[in-house]
Formats: structure tokens, C-alpha cells, sequence
């Protein structure tokens, strides 16, 4: 089926970080709606309101104060609600089983911030170009997993 | 107590439609996955009633011509890789221009714009995720999936599957396992 | 019967023969001489016979002569004449004879004297007949006188030849009387000779017979003896040298039981030297033993230790001179011997332990008791009141005394658990206070059991356990800031280490936006510095990874399971996949162990010296790394770290590329130590030396080979067990 835009979220509680992926969305060809927030506590209470946006694709940084990504993760996979979202973790190097750990517990992506321009763009609109597929044709969403 | 399901979206597509086109009486004949012939040409309101009803189920009437055709291309995609087609040997883009009746540039450039995704990745990627629902089916081995999906070894079905997902085929099975026993609510299989 | 001694010796036996033999002597003298006698008298019996015969014989000779005179005077036929002639000279024969015959009777060679004037008369008388014959004239009275003369001789020579007939007659009597007395003499004499003789045959055979009998049971019954003896019988006889010294032993004798323990077959050795089948002999004094033997005559035992077909023998020897040579007899005594050496060996590993135990229950102060659980009576060992800082006569045993050493608090349960044990269940192991002599408040663990054979008693042993206790109190609050100060370690390093990747890739992702935006609008010197930066920043970047990378590497938290290297390399082969699919690395193996590690820093381990081998590969060829497995004896390991385990899997990873001099063989592995500069090869200096820390986490360790030019191995050794 057919979707217009793209609605994506990011949870980044750093300034710089919020700024540079709203400049990856905007080089990024696809079409995409970006609602930014700075903390998990912040974008929970958003999700749980009924009349919000349809979202496709949620960015989640892990190191956030009150609540960090993880706990944001397995509360929106703990609600049913929420079955059809990408979640896509976001974080500095970790290692390879907390990665694992992720992923087991329900992250579809998990992102290794780059560390320039060109490698975030590149990563970020693959995230979002498959994200897209998944939303636009019959892929199993429960198998999406993308390391990158 | 957990029950796991799985389900063929065609037939569910066409019990739905049967269902829906038959409240409207209407003659009708189901010529592919998305492609209705109507004995009769319909009237607009009857489009409407029929779309809105049809959107209940996920369930749209596309009415732009692009559109449409990147649906016919992915369908196709769909079926060239799920069915043991003897021509698989045969090039994917001859087969797609003549299934479909145009050029493979045309059908290329077309895809792209649309899906911001060219033919060929995407159809890796319905390869990859056939081949992940495969290997968590568990009934063949990685060699037997890697024949079924036309790959020259399992080398080259691990590495597509890895550059694609950025996993190796073993550790994703791992983390899937681990998610059920977990009993994670995604959308499974 | 069968071994009775003789009943008279040799001596004896020999006297009997002697007097038997001279017995028989003396009686066949005695019977020869009566036989001689015998023979004699008939001799002399014919004799006179003879002399009869002959003097009948003369004297009818003498009668012819007369009748024939008598005929030729009446006939006067001279035929007549001859055979008086005849007649004439045939008694002169026959007075020959007689003479002859008689001429030892003195009485008869005076008849004989008669007989021949008898005879001379007769001649005289026939002649002058014979003559007057002749005569014309016959003068018969002359005649017929001479006639009477004859006559009258021969009456004459008849009266005579009667006498000498008689004469012999009255020797023939005598003779005939002695024959007759000899006679009966020799024969019984004979006949008791043939009776003694036959006495001593008979009684002789019978003793040989008996005593052949004898000699075969004895001998039956000594074939038997050495045939089912275990000993080894044998007889030797000394070979002597010209000068009468012994030099050597010939095996006369031997029984069968020799096979079993020499393997020599009895018969074979017979006859041999002493010299040739045991030469041992003459080494171990046993040669020595046999001369002294011979030469004393005295019995001689002794012992000795043989070895035959590889087996170690025990024996008692017994010689014995016997005859000219000795008797041996050897008994096996090797299971006594071998027994005797254990219980030796027993009996002093057993006072080791006892002297062990002894001093490790003072080392442990232990103390121990016996208690009887019904009229509690109380035993104490010594130790027990030093236990409990009392001297040994000082604590008085007694269940209510030791009951007062009890803290007030813990006697209760102590008595409780006493009186459990009289009800027949288990004693259950437990610890109480005890006030000491000097006031002290110690820690004892008590542990007991009922006696097996009795079951009323009660044996308990008592450790002192205070310093036990306080140890394990030190021990676990060391414990607790140990685990306390790893983990703030552990977040310190999460937190730096994540802390710090933060706000550098925060200048990296910046450094990148400049560059994409506004690079070209630097100056030249600007552009210069701005690429330091991105350097820097770009080097700091990979230090802070791998410093995260080493400190991950944590003993407390891996899980050490059985790990299959094998999976390990396919897994870090997937890893590398692009620089494989790239035609940029190459990796081959061969099959690899198993082993107990951790999988995740083996992987870490596999790919850090990869990728290394992979960092410094000859410019213009592709990486090419082999790897190889093999077990490898802890000896035949040169390292000088600290081996624990006896057998090592030894993995060699071998490349193709630059390779390094081997003087810096272990400053490689060295935290931060690189062999060359920043700008030739990237690295941090750290991958390998994360590779030493997960090596040695598991208990293996790593060592490098290599010269410039030639590549590099890198041989990590890993405990097999």
C-alpha cells in the first residue's frame, strides 16, 4: 500500500544531535515528517495520547536522563498499540551482546552514531528507505532487523 | 497460552474482497494480486462506498496509474521469489519488462521515484526477508534456503544477508529465538 | 620299616663274613683233609689188595711150577722145561713186585728175605732135579728127596705167603676200620659243610632280597618325596683340579621342581657344570659356601636372592655333605620374603602417617573425647584441655566441667544435640563458644559419631576454629570491597570511556560539516590545521575504542564454556566477509579444537590478530592469513611464564605480511607499544595487547615469531583441560 510521508520521531536528549539529524532529514530525498524530543519521559507521554501521528519510525538515543532509551523501548513494545512502529536504537559503541540485547528486546534497527556528515546521511536514509519498503509492502515487520 | 499463526495474505485478501464485492452485487473477476476486472463499469459512488468499506480491511483502490504498475512490479518481485519458478535462471529484468509490458528503464526509474528504492534492492530485500522467515520456520538448513532462493552457495546468501542487515544469518535467528521466549509483541510471522 | 635304620652297622656285617668265611674254610680244610685221609685208606686198601693179589698170584705161580716140575719128572717131556724157565722168571717178577710193593713193612720184606731163600731152595732143589734128570741114572731117591724138598719148600713158601697175607689182611683191617670210621666222618662233615653253606646262601639272598625291597621302597618313596617337594632338591659333586682344590660342581642331581623356577628340565642339566648352568654361583658366595661345606662336613644354611627370567626369587638353601659330594636343598621363600618387604614398607608408611597425624592434629589443634552416653562418663585426650588453655591434669573429666568451659548461651543446644545422638540420630556438626581458661571467649567446632562396636559411646573431635572464623570475615569484607572496587572500575571505565566518545564524535561529526561546507573557504595553513584536527580526532577515536575493547576483557563476568574455535573462525570470517568478498584477505585453517573459553573474547582474540595481520600486509599483496592447531606437551613449551597445565592447544596464526624484527617480539604485546609511527601504519597499540589479556585470562599465553620482510606468527597456547 501506498504511503505520502513518513513520520518519524527522534528521543535525543543532546541539542547538537536533535540539529544535525533534522539536517540529515532535510538533504534526504524521501518524504518524511520529523517530530523531535529531548527526553523519554517526554515522548512516552506524547505516544500514549490517542490523537497523535501516526508514527512509522521511532530514533531512540540510549544515554538520556530520567528515562534512557531501553526503558522507552520495552515500554513501547510492551503495548500492543505500538506493534506496527520501527524502533530504531541510536547510540555511542556498544558491544556486540548489548547490541544483541536490543534487538531481543524488540528494536527492529540499531545504529552506531557515525562520526561524520556523510555517514549519517547515508545511514539515516537507509534506515528510512527500508523502513519504507516495510511500510509499503508485505514484509514481515517482525523480521525487520538492520544493524548498522 | 500462546498460539502462533501464521497466514497467506492473498487469501485473506480475496475472501475479504468476495465478501465486500458481494454485499455490492456486483460481477466481478479477480485477475491477480490487486487487479479486479468488473463485468460492468462502476459508478463513482459505488467506487467510493467500495473504497471506503475495503479501507476498513487495509484494503485500497489505487487510482494512480504509477502507483499501480509499482505494485504490479512488486508483485511480481513477490512471485518470482516465493514460487519454485523453472525460469528463475532466466534474467529478472527480461522477465519483469515482459510480464509487465515495459521497458526495464521505464519500470527502474518508475520504482525509484516512488519507493526511493531501486528494483534491485528491493528485491534483494524480499529475498532477505523470505529468507529470514525461512530460517526461523527452521525446516531447512541455510544451504537448502540458499538453493531455494537461487544463490550461488551459502557464502553468498550469508553475505547478502549480512550487508543487507547488517547481521549475520546465525545471530539473527539467535535474537529472534530469544525474543519469543521473551514473548516480545511485534509483529510475528 | 621302610627307613629303619640298619640294626647292625657295616662293622658287624663284616665280622659275621669273616667268621662265615673262615667258618667255611676251616670246614672244607677239615674235609679235605679227611677226604685226603680217605682217599689215603682206600689206597692203601687197594694196596694191600694188590699185595694179596700178587702174593696169591706168586705163590700159584710157585704151585704151577711145582706141578710142572712134577709133570716133567713124570713125563720127563722137556717141553716142560720152558715153561718152568717161564714160571721161574715170573716169580722172580712177581718177588719183585712184591718186594717193591712191600718195600715200606718192614715185616713183609723179611718174609719177602724168607721167601726168596724159600725160593732159592726151590730153584736149587728143581735145578738139581732137573739135572739128575739128565742123569742115566736116575737117582730116584735123590729125586724123590728133592721132590720132598719142593714139596717142603713150597709148604714152606705157602706158610709164608700166608703169613704175608695175613700180614696184609691185619692191615686190611685196620685199614678197613679206619675207611670205614673215615667214612662216616667225611660224609656228616660234608653234609654239614653243604647245610652251612646252603645256610649262609639262603640267609644271604634272603637279607639281599629284603634288602634290595628295602632300597626300591626307599628309593619310590624318595622319587616321590622329590618329585611333590616344592623344594629344589639337587646333588653336586666337587670337580677337582690336579692338586686336589675344588674347582667347579657337577650337577649329579636335580628334582623337577627346578623347571619351575629356573626353566632348566631336570634330565638336561644332569651331568652338566655347576659352572655352565649356574654361573651366578660362583659370584655370590654360594660357590664358596659349597667348598666350605665339603671341607668342614658341616650343615650350612643360608639365604640368598637369585633373579631367573626376570623374576626376583627368594631362597633358604640347606647343604649337606653327603658322600663325596653335598646334598642342597633350596626352598622357595619368595612370597615370605615379598610380604616381609611389604609389611616393612607398610609398617614404616604407617609410622610416616601416624607422626604426620600426630603433628597435624597439633597443627589443627584438634582435642578429642569420649563420652559414654549412658553413665557419662567422660574421657578427654590430652590435647582436648590445651584447647581449651588447661593443662592436661588440670580440666577434670567430667561432662559437667567441659559442660561449664560451654558459653552459658551455647549449652543448651550443645547438651540438646548429645542427647539427639543417644536417641540414635545423627550427631549434627556444629560450632559453640567457650570461655578459656584465661577468660578468652574462643570459637570451637565440634563433630562426632558413635562408636561402631559400642554404641553408648560417643567420639567427638573439637577444633579450635576462632582464627577460621575471623579469617573468613576478613576474607569476605576483602571480598566485598574487591567487588566493590571492581565495579566502580567497571563503570568508570563504561562511563569514561562512553563519556569520552561523546563530545569527540561530537568534534568529528562537526570537523565533517565544516569540511563538507566550508573547506574550500580556508586558507592553505587553515586547511593544513584542519586536517591535524580531523587526525586527532580520528586517532583518539580508535584509542578510546580499543581502551573500551580492553577493558571489557573481565575474568569476573566471562562465561567459560566449551567453545568450538571452529565457530569462532566462521564467525569472525563473516565478520571480515567484505575484505574477503574484496579480494583483500584471505583466511585458511585447519580443523580446530575445542576448548574450554569464552566465546565472545575468543572472537575478540581471532579478530584483533586478523585484523592485525591484516593492518600490516605487504602493500601490493593480498592478506593471507593461515592458521593451524596442534597439542603441545607443557616441556616442550621454551616460554618462561608460569605453565599450569600439562598438555596446551597450540593455534598459530601465520601471515604474509610485513612482518617485524624478533627482538620486539614481546613489546608488541605491551599496552600502547607500537613498532612504527603514526602516519605509516594506523594502529593503537592496543589490539594486541587486548589479545595478551584475553590469552592469559585463559590461563594460556601468546607469543610472536617473525623477521622484517618474512611475516609474522602469532602462536596463542591455551590449557587443554
Amino acid at each position: 500500500m501506498h504511503i505520502d510521508v513518513l513520520n518519524v520521531a527522534l528521543v535525543d536528549d543532546d541539542k547538537d544531535d536533535r540539529f544535525l539529524f533534522q539536517e540529515v532529514i532535510e538533504e534526504i530525498k524521501i518524504n518524511t515528517n520529523l517530530l523531535l524530543f529531548t527526553n523519554g519521559q517526554e515522548f512516552m507521554d506524547y505516544l500514549i495520547q490517542e490523537d497523535t501521528v501516526n508514527l512509522h519510525i521511532i530514533f531512540l538515543d540510549l544515554n538520556m536522563p530520567v528515562k534512557n532509551g531501553i526503558q522507552c523501548l520495552e515500554e513501547i513494545r510492551s503495548n500492543n498499540r505500538f506493534n506496527d512502529i520501527s524502533v530504531a536504537i541510536y547510540s555511542t559503541s556498544s558491544s556486540e551482546a548489548d547490541i544483541e540485547e536490543t534487538f531481543v528486546k524488540g528494536a527492529n534497527v540499531y545504529i552506531n552514531k557515525p562520526n561524520d556528515f556523510k555517514s549519517l546521511k547515508k545511514t539515516i536514509e537507509q534506515v528510512l528507505r527500508v523502513n519504507w519498503q516495510y511500510n509499503t509492502s508485505v514484509l514481515n515487520r517482525g523480521n525487520f532487523l538492520l544493524k548498522i | 497460552m500462546k498460539l502462533y499463526l501464521k497466514f497467506d495474505p492473498s487469501i485473506i485478501f480475496r475472501s475479504v474482497l468476495e465478501e465486500q464485492l458481494k454485499k455490492h452485487e456486483l460481477e466481478y473477476k479477480i485477475t491477480g494480486m490487486g487487479e479486479i476486472v468488473f463485468k460492468k463499469d462502476l459508478s463513482a459512488e459505488t467506487i467510493k462506498d467500495l473504497s471506503s468499506t475495503l479501507e476498513n480491511y487495509g484494503i485500497y483502490i489505487l487510482n494512480d496509474h504509477k502507483i499501480e504498475l509499482v505494485q504490479r512490479i512488486k508483485d511480481a518481485i513477490t512471485e518470482i521469489i516465493q514460487t519454485d519458478n523453472p525460469d528463475k535462471n532466466c534474467k529478472f529484468s527480461i522477465y519483469l519488462s515482459d510480464k509487465l509490458n515495459y521497458s526495464y528503464t521505464y519500470l527502474s526509474n518508475l520504482f525509484s521515484e516512488v519507493t526511493y528504492t531501486s528494483i534491485e534492492n528491493f528485491l534483494i530485500l524480499k529475498k532477505i526477508d523470505y529468507a529470514k522467515s525461512l530460517i526461523i520456520e527452521n525446516k531447512l538448513t541455510l544451504s537448502e534456503i540458499a538453493y531455494k532462493l537461487n544463490y550461488s552457495s551459502v557464502g553468498h546468501l550469508s553475505n547478502q544477508f549480512k550487508k543487507t542487515t547488517g547481521l549475520t544469518p546465525r545471530v539473527f535467528q539467535d535474537i529472534i529465538k530469544r525474543r519469543k521466549n521473551k514473548n516480545i509483541h511485534t509483529k510475528t510471522i | 620299616m621302610l627307613l629303619t635304620e640298619n640294626r647292625y652297622s657295616g662293622k658287624v656285617y663284616a665280622i659275621i663274613m669273616i667268621i662265615a668265611v673262615s667258618l667255611l674254610l676251616f670246614i672244607s680244610s677239615i674235609t679235605y683233609r679227611e677226604l685226603k685221609s680217605f682217599e689215603d685208606s682206600s689206597g692203601k686198601v687197594s694196596h694191600i689188595y694188590q699185595v694179596s693179589m700178587e702174593i696169591n698170584h706168586m705163590f700159584s705161580l710157585f704151585s704151577l711150577l711145582k706141578s710142572e716140575e712134577l709133570n716133567y719128572v713124570i713125563s720127563k717131556n722137556s717141553t716142560y722145561l720152558n715153561s718152568i724157565e717161564n714160571y721161574k722168571s715170573r716169580i722172580d717178577l712177581s718177588l719183585l713186585r712184591i718186594d717193591s710193593l712191600t718195600s715200606q713193612n718192614p715185616n713183609q720184606q723179611k718174609n719177602i728175605d724168607l721167601l726168596n731163600l724159600l725160593k732159592e731152595n726151590l730153584y736149587t732143589s728143581i735145578k738139581n732135579i732137573n739135572l739128575s734128570a739128565h742123569q742115566a741114572e736116575i737117582d730116584q731117591d735123590y729125586i724123590d728127596n728133592e721132590i720132598a724138598e719142593i714139596n717142603k719148600n713150597v709148604e714152606s713158601i705157602d706158610i709164608h705167603t700166608d703169613n704175608m697175607i695175613n700180614e696184609e689182611q691185619k692191615f686190611l683191617k685196620l685199614r678197613k676200620e679206619q675207611y670205614l670210621q673215615n667214612r662216616w666222618f667225611t660224609l656228616k662233615l660234608s653234609l654239614v659243610m653243604g647245610l652251612f653253606a646252603l645256610i649262609i646262601l639262603v640267609s644271604s639272598f634272603y637279607k639281599i632280597n629284603r634288602d634290595r625291597e628295602k632300597i626300591t621302597n626307599t628309593q619310590s618313596f624318595l622319587s616321590n618325596i622329590l618329585g611333590s617337594t616344592d623344594n629344589i632338591i639337587s646333588h653336586f659333586n666337587p670337580i677337582r683340579d690336579s692338586r686336589g682344590t675344588i674347582k667347579d660342581f657337577e650337577i649329579v642331581y636335580t628334582n623337577d621342581e627346578i623347571k619351575n623356577v629356573t626353566g632348566h628340565v631336570a634330565e638336561e642339566i644332569m651331568g652338566k657344570k655347576v659352572s655352565d648352568v649356574y654361573p651366578i654361583l660362583f659370584e655370590n658366595g654360594v660357590f664358596e659356601i659349597f667348598i666350605e661345606c665339603i671341607e668342614t662336613g658341616k650343615k650350612i644354611e643360608y639365604e640368598k636372592r637369585f633373579v631367573f627370567n626376570g623374576r626376583s626369587m627368594w631362597f633358604f638353601n640347606t647343604v649337606i655333605k653327603l658322600g663325596e659330594g653335598l646334598t642342597l636343598t633350596s626352598h622357595n621363600i619368595t612370597k615370605e620374603t615379598l610380604a616381609k618387604l611389604e609389611l616393612k614398607k607398610l609398617n614404616k608408611r604407617l609410622e610416616i602417617h601416624n607422626s604426620i597425624l600426630k603433628k597435624a592434629k597439633s597443627i589443627a589443634k584438634l582435642g578429642s573425647f569420649e563420652l559414654n552416653l549412658d553413665s557419662w562418663e567422660l574421657t578427654l585426650s590430652d590435647n582436648m584441655g590445651k584447647l581449651f588453655g588447661y593443662e592436661p591434669s588440670e580440666l577434670k573429666s567430667s561432662y559437667i566441667d567441659l559442660l561449664s568451659i560451654v558459653h552459658p548461651k551455647d549449652r543448651k543446644n550443645f547438651n540438646k544435640k548429645l542427647l539427639r545422638v543417644k536417641e540414635g540420630k545423627p550427631y549434627k556438626e556444629h560450632t559453640f563458644r567457650a570461655i578459656t581458661k584465661n577468660k578468652d571467649h574462643r570459637f570451637f567446632n565440634i563433630s562426632g559419631t558413635l562408636e561402631t562396636s559400642d554404641k553408648n559411646i560417643f567420639l567427638a573431635v573439637v577444633q579450635d576454629v576462632t582464627e577460621l572464623l575471623e579469617n573468613e570475615q576478613i576474607l569476605k569484607s576483602k571480598n566485598e570491597d574487591l567487588k566493590r572496587s571492581n565495579e566502580e572500575l567497571k563503570s568508570f571505565n563504561r562511563v569514561a570511556s562512553h563519556d569520552l566518545q561523546e563530545p569527540l564524535r561530537k568534534i568529528q561529526m562537526f570537523i565533517s560539516r565544516i569540511r563538507d561546507t566550508d573547506f574550500d573557504n580556508l586558507s592553505e595553513k587553515g586547511r593544513t590545521y584542519f586536517n591535524t584536527v580531523t587526525d586527532s580526532a580520528l586517532r583518539m577515536q580508535k584509542l578510546i575504542h580499543y581502551l573500551l575493547m580492553y577493558s571489557r576483557v573481565n575474568r569476573a563476568d566471562s562465561i567459560f564454556e566449551k567453545t568450538d574455535m571452529n565457530i569462532v573462525l566462521e564467525k569472525v570470517k563473516e565478520d571480515f566477509g567484505n575484505l574477503i568478498d574484496e579480494n583483500l584477505l584471505e583466511i585458511h585453517s585447519t580443523e580446530l579444537p575445542v576448548l574450554n573459553a569464552v566465546f565472545f573474547q575468543m572472537e575478540q582474540l581471532f579478530t584483533n590478530i586478523i585484523s592485525n595481520s591484516f593492518k600490516y600486509s605487504k602493500a601490493d599483496k593480498k592478506a593471507v592469513v593461515t592458521i593451524s592447531s596442534e597439542t603441545v606437551n607443557r616441556d616442550e613449551i621454551k616460554s618462561n611464564s608460569n605453565l599450569t597445565s600439562a598438555l596446551y592447544h597450540k593455534i598459530s596464526f601465520k601471515d604474509n605480511g610485513i612482518g617485524f624484527k624478533q627482538e620486539y617480539a614481546e613489546k608488541i604485546f605491551e599496552l600502547f607499544q607500537r613498532l612504527h609511527g603514526k602516519t605509516e601504519y594506523g594502529g593503537t597499540g592496543i589490539g594486541l595487547a587486548i589479545c595478551k589479556k584475553i590469552v592469559e585470562q585463559h590461563y594460556g599465553f601468546i607469543e610472536a615469531e617473525s623477521s622484517p620482510g618474512e611475516g609474522a606468527v602469532f602462536h596463542i597456547y591455551l590449557p587443554v583441560k
